[in-house]
């Protein structure tokens, strides 16, 4: 599939973000899996996915604050590693602990953009009332949903962007680079550490050494039993 | 749920947030969801704009109990009370509703869903996706479709139905599952070939996860919370990338 339609679709995932029902279908585990079936390759959307979800393990949008959008970045990194392919040199952690270096600055920049669209969304209200005071009752119930362009094209571009940069740059360079790709591969297996560890400061419980323990214990015992 | 007003209410509340903007919040969407029950009144057309236009004051919720607010808003205004009354009613459960919803949703179920989730995910297992949102959306709808019932069917009398503080109940059970599958997640990472630190060492590549986890938790529970963490480390890994490409024969 090509850049824009992925674009496409990482837009209209994005949109169950804010705009529309919120089940889920944003985060990168299920966005990524999505992305990997329209590629024709699950299996590679389904690790990305799993290896950016636990980048999005936190930032809670509590109230009316705007944390970074890490699912959107997380959708925009899988869809980026489904682009690249297999570069010469680098396997799949050593590219996604390269793409996961790249995810905090979209995250942000998808931030910015998501304050914009709800700054701009308020031409819905002045237009939802002016149709309500003309009597055009059934139009000032579409225009109540108008924000949904917006964030769908806020989503989209940002996509659009990264990916036809990611095209026009076409991996040159990385088979030049593959030295580097042990030591993006060993900040990928941090990764899934760091996710787990802003979790736990964040939840963290009364007694929850015990219950990290039991979990610890559990995937030991779970291991020894398949071995 | 009081047949298709109900369902109308629940249907629209997925788009409580279609145009969440800095002016009124989610006024657009409370208009939305409302606005079902404001056209069946039979009132003139300049009465309904009226109505309409009442309905675009600031509103802001957890999204997935907007439609609670609005059922009881609906059923309160049918059983004639005051505007002002009204208006009393709905500010005092956004609020309310909103905190609680962040808690339960946000801050420990939507964590949950996907830890219950990534071991099946890392183990390669592509129905994963469809685990964590099983786990997610059936409380999510539960809730959804308990609370418009619930506003239509009590009114204010869903005051005292909320002060017994059902989902708070099921926060300890969830936050304690959440940190056994952590653990479950730290260990398990150890002993995979894919995403170990030191995979194939038995219990020393457990260690070494265990250890790597712990100092990364302190460092985050002292304030570098994880983007920079993720900027501190991604900068490393880039720097040491550098000196071995320069440094290679």
């Amino acid at each position: 599939m090509n850049a824009t339609g992925t674009a496409l679709i990482v837009g209209a995932l994005g949109l169950d973000q804010t705009a529309v029902a919120q089940v889920l279908i944003s985060q990168p585990l299920v966005g990524g899996v999505i992305l990997g079936w329209s590629a024709g390759d699950p299996g590679s959307g389904l690790l990305a996915g799993a290896f950016f979800q636990f980048l999005c393990l936190t930032d809670l949008p509590v109230g009316a604050s705007i944390p970074p959008d890490t699912a959107l970045a997380g959708l925009i990194g899988v869809a980026t590693f489904l682009s690249l392919g297999h570069p010469a040199g680098w396997g799949d952690q050593a590219l996604l602990g390269l793409l996961a270096a790249g995810f905090l600055p979209v995250a942000i920049i998808a931030r910015v953009f998501d304050v914009r669209v709800r700054r701009a969304n308020r031409i819905w209200v002045h237009i939802t009332e002016k149709l309500l005071e003309r009597g055009r009752l059934r139009l000032a119930q579409t225009a109540a949903n108008g924000g949904l362009l917006f964030f769908f094209l806020r989503a989209f571009i940002i996509a659009l962007v990264v990916l036809n940069a990611v095209a026009l740059w076409d991996g040159a360079g990385l088979s030049q680079a593959a030295g580097a790709a042990p030591a993006f591969a060993l900040f990928a297996r941090c990764v899934p550490l760091i996710g787990l560890a802003a979790l736990l400061s964040q939840r963290r419980q009364a007694g929850w050494p015990l219950s990290l323990a039991a979990g610890i214990a559990a995937a030991i015992l779970f291991s020894r039993s398949m071995a | 749920m009081r047949g298709t007003l109900g369902l109308r209410i629940l249907l629209r509340s997925l788009l409580v947030q279609a145009s969440w903007n800095f002016e009124g919040l989610q006024n657009l969407g409370f208009f939305f969801m409302t606005w079902p029950a404001l056209a069946r009144r039979h009132l003139t057309a300049p009465d309904l704009a009226r109505a309409g236009l009442r309905h675009l004051r600031n509103f802001n919720t957890h999204p997935y109990l907007a439609g609670l607010v609005a059922a009881t808003v609906i059923r309160s205004e049918e059983s004639g009370g005051s505007d002002e009354a009204v208006e009393g009613l709905k500010r005092s459960l956004m609020c309310a509703l909103g905190a609680v919803g962040d808690e339960f949703f946000w801050a420990t179920l939507r964590p949950f869903a996907a830890v219950v989730a990534l071991p099946a995910a890392l183990a390669g297992a592509v129905w994963a996706p469809l685990l964590m949102l099983a786990v997610y959306n059936v409380p999510h709808f539960s809730v959804r479709m308990w609370s418009v019932g619930a506003g239509l069917g009590e009114g204010r009398a869903i005051v005292e139905l909320l002060q017994r503080q059902p989902l708070s109940r099921a926060l300890p059970a969830l936050g304690a599952a959440t940190a056994v599958l952590t653990g479950y997640l730290v260990g398990a990472s150890a002993f995979d070939r894919s995403w170990g630190l030191l995979p194939g060492h038995g219990l020393v590549s457990v260690g070494v996860a265990v250890s790597v986890f712990l100092l990364l938790l302190g460092v985050q529970s002292r304030g570098l919370g994880q983007g920079r963490l993720l900027s501190c480390l991604s900068a490393l890994a880039a720097l040491a990338g550098v000196v071995r490409v320069v440094n290679a024969p």
